[in-house]
């Protein structure tokens, strides 16, 4: 079978399955919710522990949390959610809005978040009726089959529709693309690798695409340097890094960076050397693209340290790098998936929002940006110059931008990072992004506009001004 | 379950169908059908599925409709009294295209 009958088929299985959903009601559709979240969330650790497994990648404690957000805390933020019919109705403005499916659904998942992003990516397309094609990412197929399985299964003993969940686990990119073009696909979910979120978007399909980010932390004069430090650790160290929306660079102003130092220090981290740096460069960065290596994605400091042939403390969590600049002459300035920081000691305060600036746009600009202060206009200041979907402050950013941990941002494992990520929104993807609104729209005519005389619009001689006046006059 | 009738001056057997046709219905419907279809004396006879009574369709009802329809020519199966919701699952799962509804 060429890839275009095996497109062809998985359309008409989920085009089959969209039409089914579509006669589902909310109480339906709901029971089918709770069946995979309970599945989902009973299976957290053997699904977690397949994933660090088959990709190597992360820790699989951490990835047992990832599924806790995935389950628990999406289903908890979702499962009251009107998503089906009649979402609400305003008797004064004559306004009634009810819930359309989109249709199918192709969800890009990326090796670093798996088995969460499949089973967070499952329970809001369900929650909408939307029938779901996952297509994960090529080292992660096994731990993304089983994910799949078990709520399928769930879901079909709970009457979903057949075909209501698909996996793309054979055939190549092409079929990924062909999919993702097909006329009947409704949107694209892209989480993943720049070149995935780049196709998605050039397919002509709509799609919410989440790739990388460049997250600045800025630590403030006002901080608490040692709770700064230990959540910035915290993050760091979440997955060996592996969350897109950790911290990459650490920024603060000279007056407060021996103190820093050695807090961080104290907390098991380590400074480079000139010579040590240069050498975790040459391993965390690919000399092709300029930009990190997949060899050191989500692996711990010291196997990092031991890839570079340096000599680190043993217990050692992050590895810290000075660096002065920002851009492709300092490759460590940009995102890496590792408990590997760039390090930053600025003059002033100003400098220091400035580095944070040039980081954010270093490849970042819409994701994530976090600060540590206890002075409420300095996060004001640092929240206005940053271009971010998400501001966290004194918070772990990976944890925080996730939303349910640690904050009330919605829980999502794909960031809407707005127009500088070529996102049409900047909130965490919920349920609430799937569906179209639909809107009744009875008889409330405007009296002020009934009363005016329209001829006077059509007269060239009458001002807007003394139009504008006419229509807001109480007479 | 299943209500059917073979008119021989048109030489067409209508089955008359209600309710839910949710999967463990579908599958029951799909042997009496075959059964039905297998009695009819004409070899070149019509199907028509009579669907005014019906209010929900499984996936597997859906795909009794696409094994009828690629079994036959266009002309010899055709769906007829649909309710517009039934009318527009069979639109969004595309198969308006490819078989008679009305």
């Amino acid at each position: 079978m060429d890839l275009k009958e095996q497109a062809e088929q998985i359309m008409e299985r989920a085009s089959v399955a969209a039409a089914v959903f579509n006669q589902y009601d909310q109480a339906q559709t709901d029971r089918i919710v709770e069946a995979v979240f309970r599945v989902g969330f009973d299976h957290r650790v053997e699904l977690a522990q397949l994933a660090q497994e088959e990709t190597k990648l992360g820790v699989w404690q951490d990835k047992v949390l990832k599924n806790v957000l995935a389950t628990q805390f999406v289903y908890q933020d979702i499962k009251d959610e009107k998503t089906v019919g009649v979402i609400s109705h305003d008797e004064r403005s004559g306004i009634t809005e009810i819930a359309q499916p989109l249709g199918p659904i192709f969800a890009i998942t990326p090796v670093t978040n798996p088995t969460s992003t499949c089973l967070y990516k499952i329970l809001i397309c369900l929650k909408t009726r939307n029938p779901i094609i996952i297509s994960p990412h090529r080292r992660s197929l096994k731990c993304c089959k089983r994910t799949v399985e078990l709520c399928y299964a769930a879901a079909l003993a709970a009457d979903a529709p057949e075909d209501c969940i698909q996996i793309v686990t054979q055939g190549s990119r092409d079929l990924s693309h062909a999919l993702m073009a097909h006329p009947k696909m409704a949107l694209i979910l892209a989480t993943g690798g720049t070149g995935m979120v780049t196709a998605a978007y050039s397919s002509g399909t709509p799609a919410i695409g989440v790739g990388p980010g460049n997250v600045p932390v800025y630590i403030d004069r006002s901080a608490d340097i040692a709770f700064a430090v230990g959540s910035i650790i915290t993050s760091k160290t979440f997955d060996n890094g592996t969350v897109c929306a950790s911290e990459q660079a650490v920024v603060l102003e000279k007056a407060i960076a021996a103190e820093v130092e050695r807090e961080f220090e104290k907390q098991n981290c380590c400074f480079l050397t000139e010579e040590q740096a240069a050498k975790v460069e040459a391993v965390a960065i690919d000399k092709g693209t300029g930009g990190m290596s997949a060899e050191v994605v989500g692996q711990s400091a010291e196997t990092i340290a031991a890839m570079a042939e340096i000599t680190v403390p043993a217990g050692t969590k992050i590895l810290l790098v000075r660096l002065t600049k920002v851009g492709p002459e300092a490759p460590l300035s940009g995102e890496v998936l590792a408990p590997i920081l760039a390090f930053y000691v600025e003059d002033t305060y100003d400098e220091a929002v400035k580095t944070c600036i040039a980081l954010n746009y270093r490849g970042g600009v819409g994701h994530t940006a976090a600060c540590h202060a206890n002075d409420e206009q300095r996060i004001a200041e640092f929240a206005e110059a940053m271009n971010a979907g998400r501001v966290v402050v004194n918070t772990p950013s990976s944890q925080g931008a996730v939303g349910a941990f640690y904050n009330t941002l919605r829980a999502a494992l794909t960031l809407g990072c707005g127009s500088g990520g070529k996102n049409s929104t900047t909130e965490n993807i919920s349920a609430v992004h799937l569906y179209n609104v639909k809107r009744i729209c009875r008889p409330r005519p405007d009296a002020r506009w009934l009363r005016m005389d329209h001829a006077a619009y059509l007269d060239k001689n009458v001002t807007g001004e003394a139009l504008w006046k006419r229509y807001h006059s109480n007479g | 379950m299943l209500e059917s009738t073979y008119e021989p001056t048109t030489r067409t057997l209508t089955c008359v169908l209600q309710g839910r046709l949710d999967g463990a219905m579908s599958s029951q419907l799909l042997e009496e059908i075959e059964a039905r279809w297998a009695a009819v004396p004409d070899g070149d006879a019509k199907l028509v599925f009579e669907m005014s009574q019906v209010s929900y369709m499984a996936s597997a009802f859906l795909r009794i409709c696409m094994l009828m329809a690629k079994r036959m020519p266009l002309d010899r199966f055709s769906i007829i009294q649909c309710a517009p919701l039934v009318r527009k699952t069979f639109t969004m799962a595309g198969l308006d295209r490819v078989m008679t509804i009305q």
